[in-house]
């Protein structure tokens, strides 16, 4: 076969595999998910977050700091009468001085100095006289060691031995 | 060829000296780099026109790996919202339309490995070739004829992945050779190799059709 030919046959046919085009949708799904993903911040806006966060926890902070105490303190609530009757307003238990109960009184846990006065008699003691000590005197003794007489030593000639 | 692009510099040229004698910018159309430098700056409709530039490159790069137009196309989109997240990381060295094409490659090669753990194997997109059916009793038109054109790319399937991959995205067009190789991470020499590999080896197998 002509090579030439053959050749121009491979790249048709190539190029017809090749000759595909994307979806329309390609594009708005790539620009889609790019919104998605969070572009990164210019370090100026970075700044301005920062800045109006530690703002806001500033104020949250002098706010908790300063704020009245919660725990109100509820009245009893009166009786809706009509006019011509004197209204009933219950009462409110009594909260004077004298019937607080006096502080209790904490013992001290550490004793104060003796109050007693009584005299004490006083205290006889006898001198101290000084004795001579009598100590007993130990008896010398004299040891006599037998004196050793040593024989002198008799060396035997070789040829008398038993061996 | 030559005077085409010496008449389109011109024009640009001419373009940068209107924007100088205070023409409206709108009128000139941006380059990639610029584009590039706007998305950094936050600007989300500059990297929506990246995506319309380019998404075809990608899709095709994808589909050379994959053969099929549902898993290019998934490619495509994760290549391209991938690159959004990492424009930080795109130095210039190459063109934005390199930068993007080796992403979606990385990605697609990935999906390649899965699916072939999973046994399936490469499925032919279903071309369009009523087109080619011109069925004359000479022999260049029938080679031609659709038929035909159908057993060679039965062949190029059958080639191995390197030189399959390396003839597919040279017949896309979308990148220079020496582009693409850039994109593979492969020698420029050895991209050009396995073009003619390819080309080779379908050639001994067409001759004995």
């Amino acid at each position: 076969m002509d090579e030439r030919v053959l050749d121009r046959a491979i790249d048709t046919a190539a190029g017809a595999l090749m000759a595909r085009q994307p979806s329309r949708a390609l594009g708005y799904n790539v620009m889609e998910r790019v919104r998605e993903t969070a572009a990164p911040a210019p370090p100026r806006y970075v700044w301005v977050s920062a800045a109006a966060g530690l703002a806001l926890c500033a104020g949250f902070a002098t706010l908790l700091v300063t704020r009245a105490p919660s725990g109100a303190v509820l009245l009893p609530q009166t009786l809706s009468l009509p006019i011509a009757q004197a209204a009933v307003v219950p009462e409110v238990p009594d909260m004077t001085p004298a019937a607080v109960r006096p502080p209790r009184r904490v013992a001290p846990r550490v004793a104060g100095p003796p109050t007693d006065a009584s005299p004490i008699a006083p205290i006889e003691t006898q001198p101290i006289l000084l004795a001579a000590i009598d100590v007993p005197q130990l008896e010398a003794e004299t040891t006599w060691v037998d004196p050793i007489t040593i024989e002198p030593l008799i060396i035997e000639p070789l040829g008398a031995s038993n061996d | 060829m030559p005077a085409l692009k010496a008449s389109i510099q011109r024009v640009a040229l001419r373009h940068l000296d209107t924007d100088d004698q205070g023409l409206p910018e709108q009128s000139r159309r941006m380059d990639d780099g610029e584009l590039v430098e706007q998305v950094r700056a936050g600007d989300q409709a500059a990297f929506g026109e990246l995506v319309e530039r380019h998404r075809g490159a990608v899709f095709r790069a994808a589909l050379a790996a994959l053969g099929n137009d549902a898993d290019a196309e998934d490619i495509a989109q994760e290549a391209l919202v991938l690159a959004y997240k990492r424009l930080d990381q795109f130095r210039g060295e190459a063109s934005v339309r390199t930068w993007l094409v080796s992403i979606a490659w990385r990605l697609a090669l990935s999906r390649r490995r899965r699916l072939w753990w999973k046994g399936s194997r490469m499925v032919a997109p279903a071309t369009e070739l009523h087109a080619l059916r011109d069925v004359t009793p000479s022999q260049e038109a029938r080679m031609q004829s659709a038929q035909f054109i159908q057993t060679v790319q039965r062949e190029i399937r059958r080639l191995p992945p390197k030189l399959r991959d390396a003839l597919l995205l040279t017949a896309a067009g979308d990148l220079t050779q020496d582009d693409i190789a850039a994109a593979l991470r492969v020698r420029a020499s050895t991209f050009r190799g396995r073009v003619r590999d390819a080309r080779i080896r379908l050639k001994e197998r067409l001759g004995h059709e």
